[in-house]
C-alpha cells in the first residue's frame, strides 16, 4: 500500500482480543496527550490504583488490597458510600492497563487505557476506556452516573483531570468559591422562616 | 463581602458573598483596588452568552494587593500589587509553554462545554459563564486568583492603577489587533468600533508604524476620542457604502489590514445589517457579522483581516469566496494576554503610552448596577466605566 495511504495505526490493536472483548461493551474511547510524561512513568503512576483517589471524578478513594486487587470508594446520590474491590484483567509494562470489578460488585466497573509515546518524544498519548454501573444497570446511584452512551465524556473529564493533575499538581476547580447563590439560598431560607 | 452579581438578562446586581477562599496551592485571594465593565461583560448582561447562572460574579479587567496565597505559590507575596489578567493559563501545558496562554489546556474545568461546541477547549476566563470554567470574577471586593504566578503582573510602587488596570485585557487586545495586521511602515489600516479595545488598537497600530488609521464607528464621542489619536474617521451614519468610502480614501486599493474591534453584536443601517437584527431577535442566527463582511469586503488584496472582537456562534453569510479569492489573511482569537503584559507594561513607564485616557466614567461598587444601565444607554458619552474600591 502507498506511503500516503497507510492508515495510523490505533494503539489500541496491537493488543490481545481478550482487550476487545472487555471493552467492546463501551466502544466510546476518548484520547488525550500529556507532556513531560513518558509511557513508562505514567504506567507505573497508573497501576498505583491509589492515585485514581486524586483524580478520577466522583470516586472517593482506592486502597491498594493484593498486587492485582484494590477496594474502590464512591459516593452515591444518596449520600452513602459505595464499595466494590476490582481486579487488573490484563497488562502490558508500559503500554496498556485493564481493569474491571468482581463478580456480584456493588458497582460494575471496568476500564482501559493505553500508552503510546508522543509524536514530541517528550509526553505520552493516553487513550482511555472507563464505564461504571450500579446493579440496576443505569449508573443512576452513583453521582456521576454513566452508560454505554456517555462513558466517553467521562474518560474525556477523567483524562482532562489526570493531565491537569500530572502537569500543574492540582485539579482545577471552582467547587467552594463565592458566588451570588449564596446570598440567593439565605434570602429564600430567612424568607420562608 | 460585596459583589456585582449577574441576575438575567439586563439585570446585575450587589449582593453580599462569601469571602473567596483558598481552594487550590497555586491560588492566591487579591484585595480588588480597581477593577474595570468591559465590552465583554455588555454580551453577558445582554443575555447573549449561554451557561451564566444567577448569582455569578462578573468582572474580569481586575488588578488589586495580594492578601492570601496558597502553598504552591513562589512568585508572589503577601502584599504585592498585581493586575490580573483576564485569561487564566496554568503555565505549564503545551499551549502555555508556546505563550498560547488563552488557549491553555488545564485551566477551563468546564473544558467538556466547550470541546463539543468548538472541538477544542480554551483558557478558563473570570467572570465569564460556566463555558469558560464558571470562576467568579472581579467586580467584588476580592477575587480568588487561580495559578497565581503565572496570572499576574506585579506592579511597581508609584505608578496609580488606572495607568495600569488595561493591562488586564483591553491594551493586550488592542496591541495584539494591531500586531497581527502585521504592519509595515507607511501602510493604512482601517478600525471597526471605536470603543476601548478599537482606540488601543488605533494608538497601537500607529506605534507599530502604520502611516494612516481610518475608524469607522457612529458615536461621535469615540469618534472624537480616535480623532485625537491622530486617525481619520468616517461616521457611517453618513455614510451610504462603507466599503466605497475606504476604497475611495486609499486610490481604489483598499486598507492594508483591516481590525474587526465590534464582535458579534454589530450595528449598522445597511440591508445585511438589518437581517443580522432579524435573524437574532427570532434566533435564527447567533451573531450579527456586519463589520466581518465590510471588512473582508473592503480590504486590498492579500490583505489582513485582525478579529479582535468576540465571536460566538455560527456566522451567517460571509463571503468566504471574496476572502479567498483575494487571498486574505485572517488572525483572531482571545489575546494571550500573559505574554504581552510585561512588554506593555514597560511602554507605559516611559511614557509612550497612558491607557488611562480611555477613561470617561469613574464609580464606586455600589453604583455598578446603574453603571452598566449607563454604557447600555449612553455609549456616546460613557467609552470606558472604571470601579473603584
Amino acid at each position: 500500500m502507498p506511503q500516503a495511504l497507510r492508515k495510523v495505526q490505533d494503539p489500541k490493536s496491537q493488543f490481545s482480543p481478550t482487550l476487545h472483548r472487555l471493552t467492546e461493551n463501551h466502544k466510546n474511547f476518548s484520547v488525550i496527550t500529556i507532556e513531560d510524561h513518558l509511557p513508562e512513568d505514567l504506567f507505573h503512576f497508573l497501576k498505583n490504583f491509589e492515585n485514581f483517589g486524586h483524580y478520577l471524578k466522583g470516586i472517593s478513594a482506592v486502597t491498594i488490597l493484593t498486587s492485582t486487587r484494590s477496594r474502590w470508594y464512591a459516593q452515591l446520590k444518596s449520600g452513602q458510600f459505595a464499595e466494590w474491590d476490582s481486579e487488573i484483567v490484563e497488562e502490558v509494562p508500559g503500554l496498556m492497563l485493564s481493569w474491571q470489578s468482581v463478580p456480584y460488585a456493588q458497582i460494575t466497573s471496568s476500564g482501559s487505557v493505553w500508552l503510546t509515546r508522543s509524536p514530541s518524544g517528550h509526553g505520552s498519548i493516553v487513550t482511555l476506556s472507563i464505564l461504571f454501573e450500579s446493579p440496576n444497570g443505569k449508573g443512576s446511584d452513583l453521582l456521576f452516573a454513566t452508560n454505554k452512551e456517555n462513558s466517553g465524556s467521562l474518560a474525556m473529564t477523567n483524562l482532562h483531570r489526570l493531565k491537569a493533575y500530572l502537569e500543574t499538581g492540582e485539579i482545577p476547580t471552582t467547587d467552594g468559591q463565592s458566588s451570588g447563590r449564596e446570598q440567593l439560598m439565605h434570602d429564600f431560607l430567612t424568607t420562608r422562616h | 463581602m460585596k459583589a456585582l452579581c449577574w441576575q438575567g438578562k439586563e439585570s446585575v446586581e450587589i449582593r453580599n458573598v462569601n469571602d473567596p477562599k483558598i481552594l487550590s496551592l497555586g491560588d492566591a485571594i487579591v484585595k480588588v483596588t480597581t477593577t474595570a465593565i468591559g465590552g465583554s461583560d455588555l454580551h453577558l448582561y445582554d443575555g447573549i452568552v449561554p451557561s451564566m447562572r444567577k448569582g455569578d460574579i462578573l468582572g474580569h479587567e481586575t488588578m488589586g494587593e495580594v492578601v492570601e496565597i496558597g502553598r504552591g505559590v513562589k512568585k508572589l507575596k503577601v502584599g504585592d500589587r498585581i493586575v490580573i489578567p483576564f485569561d487564566i493559563a496554568c503555565g505549564h501545558c503545551h499551549h502555555c509553554k508556546k505563550e498560547e496562554y488563552s488557549a491553555c489546556d488545564n485551566s477551563n474545568p468546564n473544558s467538556f462545554m466547550t470541546e463539543k461546541l468548538y472541538g477544542g477547549s480554551g483558557a478558563g476566563l473570570f467572570g465569564f459563564s460556566r463555558l469558560y470554567g464558571g470562576y467568579a470574577g472581579g467586580q467584588a471586593e476580592y477575587i480568588r486568583v487561580p495559578y497565581a504566578d503565572i496570572n499576574s503582573l506585579i506592579i511597581p510602587r508609584g505608578i496609580s492603577d488606572e495607568k495600569v488596570l488595561f493591562l488586564s485585557d483591553i491594551f493586550p487586545t488592542g496591541f495584539v489587533a494591531a500586531e497581527n495586521c502585521q504592519i509595515k511602515c507607511g501602510q493604512t489600516i482601517a478600525v471597526w468600533g471605536a470603543g476601548p479595545v478599537g482606540q488601543m488598537a488605533i494608538r497601537s497600530a500607529f506605534l507599530l508604524g502604520a502611516e494612516r488609521v481610518i475608524v469607522i464607528d457612529h458615536f461621535d464621542g469615540r469618534l472624537k476620542m480616535a480623532r485625537q489619536a491622530g486617525a481619520e474617521i468616517i461616521n457611517y451614519e453618513n455614510e451610504t457604502d462603507i466599503v466605497d468610502e475606504l476604497k475611495y480614501r486609499t486610490g481604489g486599493m483598499g486598507p492594508d489590514a483591516c481590525i474587526d474591534a465590534v464582535g458579534l453584536e454589530a450595528h449598522g443601517n445597511t440591508f445585511p445589517a438589518q437581517m443580522d437584527r432579524m435573524k437574532t431577535a427570532v434566533g435564527l442566527a447567533t451573531d450579527r457579522p456586519n463589520v466581518l463582511r465590510q471588512a473582508i469586503q473592503a480590504v486590498r488584496k492579500c490583505g489582513v483581516v485582525s478579529i479582535a472582537g468576540i465571536y460566538g456562534g455560527f456566522l451567517d453569510k460571509i463571503p468566504f469566496g471574496a476572502a479567498f479569492s483575494k487571498g486574505l489573511t485572517m488572525k483572531m482569537g482571545p489575546t494571550h494576554t500573559q505574554k504581552y503584559m510585561k512588554l506593555l507594561l514597560k511602554e507605559i513607564l516611559i511614557d509612550k503610552i497612558d491607557p488611562s485616557f480611555v477613561i470617561t466614567h469613574r464609580v464606586k461598587l455600589a453604583e455598578g448596577p446603574t453603571a452598566y444601565k449607563m454604557i447600555k444607554e449612553e455609549m456616546n458619552e460613557c467609552i470606558k466605566v472604571i470601579i473603584k474600591m
